[in-house]
């Protein structure tokens, strides 16, 4: 049975409110009708609006974000039109939807009990439709306002009636409750949906814009564009240069291969690209001199393999035996990188001078201009070099060359006035943006002020490493060696010792063994030391600062055999061949007191060559023997030899 | 929510095919369910390989440049896209080249520009690909253009892809067949539902001829049933069963016309279809369809026979 229709026959009638030949509809059924109403209307509407749909899932497969914005905006407002002109033109025509037919309801007017003019059901229409923006929470006053009239009832001055026996009556308690609860519940739904919009919205602003710049794959075409170099060569030196994703990369190569020219270097370059897969990766790399012998791909490709088995000395020899002149863009990337963390500056210089002036290579050039500079003794270039860089570097790039300076400034000795590299990097002493070095130099710059009796900050860091053992007692130990407590500091770096069983970080366990090593007053230190340095995996810098000082302690406490058994047993234990001893020692770039000491052994052992050769490592006999057979007895002939030959196994001469 | 509720279940006696129907359907699903989760991880997990999804596109993307004449205007643009070094179209391709009927078909002949390793890994994952897709049961019971055999377009109608792919389609099994059986007699009813999963099957496989992706589901024969319905209770009021909230009175049950039982079935299936893109896959739209349209015969037939009263409403 339909509800009839009250308007008709009574089109004259003034019935008013106090007339009441109606009923109040129960919210129960009034949503009930809104049900059916999208059941019999969904399908139809979105059968028109499928058009948009699928231009919009179109969009979004090809990405293009602004057709898809088009068509979802599109579908949204032709929903909306579509719903507007249903609801309006069955109230104002029939008074009533589908669903409010079933359900026995009928829109009214208040004024008069008949159905809502032209003007009305179009409002009404309207902000029923808006309401649903507001989070569907003024629908709620159907179940409290006393006349059961939400917004959209009161804008349109309607009211929604029934059969008397289908009646509501006024809101029950347990409706007020209802009401209230859906209203907690959507004022709280909706503030979850808008926090998470904003949240979801502020992480994808890209919070460093020079890296969001940096992985722009376009940046390829534009340097190949202005030089003369293959796209895919100016997206490997991108990348060696740390400005380049590894997926732009594989794109590039890609595109390569389709053209099929430069097959090595595709094969490099995907190498690269797919180096988290290290089984695919060695593949590409196996085939890089199959396909291209003698290419700077394939150069590349054997130095990439030396360097995977720590073969450094040997790096240095390829690169060195290489045309300089002919070496590609890429080579000199890693050429630079390798002669940096070798302390071989001059080469690294002249390889960094010959790159291409490419934008995307600025952080790399300024930042590795200054590393060179300070290893080669410039530091005031350095400095000048520095404080360029900074200016145009954005970034982590940025933070980790101010990290690095205030480091190395900091360990060439305390200053007065802190370093302007130092100054801002302790304001960031937090816990969640932990990084070694910049722990290092926050300790380093703290042991500075105390050992000046400038008010250090040791509160903070120890705070940031609390909740590591092993970092709270490096903290411990080095602010007892600043102020002088020896003692107390061997026995932090014991405890820490014990503690680094856990899981720490390798630069900071190289800091604690140099520590211990600067402290140790017998040899079963050093030797503990180089067990540990034995089983390392660090970087190469790390590496070789840690044999250097290992040597340097040993050579302090005057143990010449043990000198010799180190070298020996560093010797036997490392990968590469090395020719002998004094190569491996020439490649430690000792210290000048470690290296005249050294010489003063050494010469100790050519004068008594019985004694000696019990001492000094075989092959290290062989070769002063060698030399002085070949250029005599002279000391200082002697030396120049050594100065020569040093220079020529590494291009540097850091010499014994 | 509402649900049409067009008469309340009855009990396996009365209905004992549409029950059987059921259980098989079941049944099938239980036996098959740890082979096919086993089987569909291992086959995720492939898919989940960047550097074969990526290859995969790369490779699928060239192809289609090279063929154009076999692809949509939107596969085109695809691989236009994944050639210009656009990695998500390259991905999206890849996820789909092994459903494309062109590609797979030349998948031996076709040898991509590429260097030897990308391509020899790339080949190595699709025959471990194919492989799994032997040992699945969709593809093993699924009904495909390369896999023709006549028991596949009966057992298809059998198979699921999933727990909620079972339920949605069981629940209008019951509703439907409760219904039907009782009016139409068993007999007619397995072969409206087997007949309409036939003319379902063809009906996609006429449609869908790009795609290689195995059909599956009982859809298609309960579209048929669907057909039947709606010719057979033309013009009569069911019970439709709506759901608010979980307190009185804001659950019920509500007389509305049949209709609105195809309305919401065929003008949703029709939307979908319209809006959908074919070499995503997906629901097979084409195959309700065909089965409703099935059934749409069978029930003007049997309700010439039957003269089944219009004013006669089955549910009070």
């Amino acid at each position: 049975m339909v509800f009839p229709d009250p308007s008709e026959g009574q089109r004259s009638s003034t019935n008013t409110l106090s007339q009441r030949s109606y009923s109040l509809a129960a919210p129960s059924d009034r949503l009930a009708a809104h049900v059916i109403d999208a059941a019999c209307v969904a399908p139809v509407i979105s059968l028109i609006l499928s058009y948009w749909r699928r231009g919009g899932t179109e969009a979004l497969l090809l990405g293009d974000q602004v057709a898809f914005a088009d068509s979802f905006l599109s579908m949204t407002l032709a929903a909306m039109f579509l719903i507007l002109v249903y609801l309006a033109g069955s109230w104002q025509f029939w008074g009533q939807t589908l669903g409010q037919r079933y359900m026995q309801l009928r829109v009214v007017s208040i004024w008069g009990n008949r159905r809502l003019s032209w003007r009305m059901s179009w409002l009404r229409s309207l902000v029923w439709i808006l309401e649903w923006f507001l989070f569907a929470i003024p629908f709620l006053a159907v179940l409290s306002y006393r006349r059961r009239r939400p917004l959209h009832d009161r804008i349109a001055d309607s009211l929604v009636v029934t059969l008397p026996h289908r009646s509501a009556g006024e809101p029950s308690r347990q409706e007020l409750l209802l009401a209230k609860a859906g209203t907690q519940f959507l004022v709280g739904f909706s503030a979850l949906v808008m926090a998470s919009a904003w949240l979801l919205h502020r992480d994808s602003v890209p919070l460093l814009p020079g890296q969001a710049a940096a992985y722009d794959c376009s940046v390829i075409e534009k340097a190949s564009e202005r030089d003369s170099f293959s796209e895919l060569a100016v997206a490997m030196t991108y990348y060696a240069a740390g400005s380049l994703s590894q997926e732009c990369l594989d794109l590039a190569a890609n595109e390569a291969a389709r053209s099929e020219e430069q097959k090595g270097l595709v094969l490099l370059a995907k190498s690269f690209a797919w180096s988290e897969r290290r089984d695919l990766s060695d593949k590409y790399l196996a085939k890089v001199c199959q396909v291209d012998q003698g290419s700077q791909a394939c150069l590349l490709s054997e130095i990439i393999y030396l360097m995977n088995e720590k073969r450094w000395p040997l790096v240095s020899q390829k690169l060195s035996s290489a045309s300089s002149a002919d070496l590609a863009p890429f080579v000199r990337i890693w050429a630079v990188r390798h002669m940096s963390h070798f302390h071989l500056p001059e080469t690294g210089l002249s390889h960094l001078q010959a790159l291409p002036k490419w934008r995307h290579l600025s952080e790399f050039l300024s930042t590795y201009r200054t590393k060179l500079l300070w290893k080669k003794g410039k530091e005031e270039l350095s400095k000048i070099s520095y404080e360029a860089a900074v200016e145009n570097i954005e970034g982590t790039g940025k933070t980790e060359l101010q990290e690095w300076m205030c480091f190395h400034q900091l360990e060439d000795g305390c200053q007065q006035a802190l370093p302007t590299s130092c100054v801002g990097l302790n304001q960031h002493a937090k816990e969640k943006d932990f990084r070694p070095l910049r722990f290092l130099t926050q300790v380093h710059t703290a042991e500075c002020r105390q050992k000046l009796n400038q008010k250090p900050e040791w509160g903070p860091l120890k705070k940031i490493a609390s909740k590591t053992p092993s970092l709270a007692f490096y903290v411990e130990a080095v602010e007892q060696i600043a102020k002088g407590n020896k003692e107390q500091a061997r026995e932090s770096l014991k405890k820490m010792t014990t503690a680094l069983e856990g899981n720490t970080f390798p630069a900071i366990e190289v800091a604690h063994w140099q520590r211990v090593l600067d402290l140790s007053t017998d040899m079963a230190t050093v030797e503990q030391a180089y067990t540990y340095w034995e089983g390392l995996d660090v970087t190469e810098e790390d590496w070789l600062a840690l044999a250097r000082k290992i040597i340097d302690r040993a050579l302090d406490h005057h143990s010449w055999q043990t000198v010799a058994k180190l070298t020996q047993r560093m010797s036997a234990k490392l990968p590469w061949e090395l020719a002998d001893s004094r190569q491996f020692l020439t490649q430690l770039n000792l210290q000048s007191s470690s290296r005249q000491r050294l010489n003063a052994l050494w010469s100790q052992a050519l004068q008594g060559r019985q004694t000696t050769s019990q001492r000094l490592p075989a092959s290290a006999v062989e070769v002063k023997e060698k030399d002085t057979l070949q250029e005599g007895n002279s000391k200082d002939h002697l030396e120049g030899k050594r100065q020569t030959e040093a220079t020529k196994f590494d291009g540097h001469g850091a010499a014994l | 929510m509402i649900v049409p509720v067009l008469d309340f279940l009855r009990w396996p006696s009365r209905t004992p095919i549409t029950w059987c129907l059921f259980a098989i359907n079941l049944v099938v699903f239980l036996i098959m369910a740890p082979w096919h989760y086993e089987v569909q991880h291992e086959l995720e997990k492939n898919y989940r390989d960047s550097f074969f999804l990526n290859h995969q596109g790369e490779f699928f993307a060239q192809f289609i440049q090279k063929n154009p004449d076999k692809f949509t205007p939107l596969m085109i643009q695809l691989a236009y896209q994944a050639l210009s070094e656009e990695r998500k179209s390259q991905q999206l391709l890849g996820s789909i080249a092994l459903r494309s009927a062109p590609f797979v078909k030349k998948i031996n002949d076709f040898v991509p520009s590429a260097d030897t390793v990308s391509y020899k890994a790339w080949r190595q994952k699709v025959d471990k690909i194919f492989d799994l897709q032997d040992k699945h049961p969709s593809y093993q019971l699924g009904l495909d253009r390369a896999h023709l055999s006549w028991p596949r377009w009966v057992s298809y109608q059998f198979v699921h892809s999933g727990g909620l792919h079972l339920i949605g389609n069981m629940f209008f099994l019951l509703i439907l067949g409760t219904i039907l059986e009782p009016l139409v007699g068993s007999f007619v009813l397995i072969l409206v539902y087997l007949f309409s999963g036939v003319v379902a099957a063809g009906t996609f496989l006429f449609f869908s001829s790009g795609t290689l992706a195995p059909l599956v589901g009982a859809s298609g024969a309960v579209s048929g049933w669907l057909g039947l319905f709606s010719v057979l209770f033309l013009g009569q009021k069911v019970r439709y069963f709506y759901w608010l909230l979980p307190i009185r009175p804001y659950f019920g049950f509500v007389l509305l016309p049949s209709w609105v039982v195809t309305a919401m079935w065929v003008l949703s299936d029709l939307a979908g279809w319209l809006s959908s893109v074919d070499e995503l896959g997906g629901i097979a739209y084409t195959a309700h369809f065909g089965g409703a349209a099935f059934g749409l015969v069978c029930g003007l037939f049997l309700y010439r026979r039957q003269a089944v009263s219009s004013t006669d409403p089955l549910v009070p």
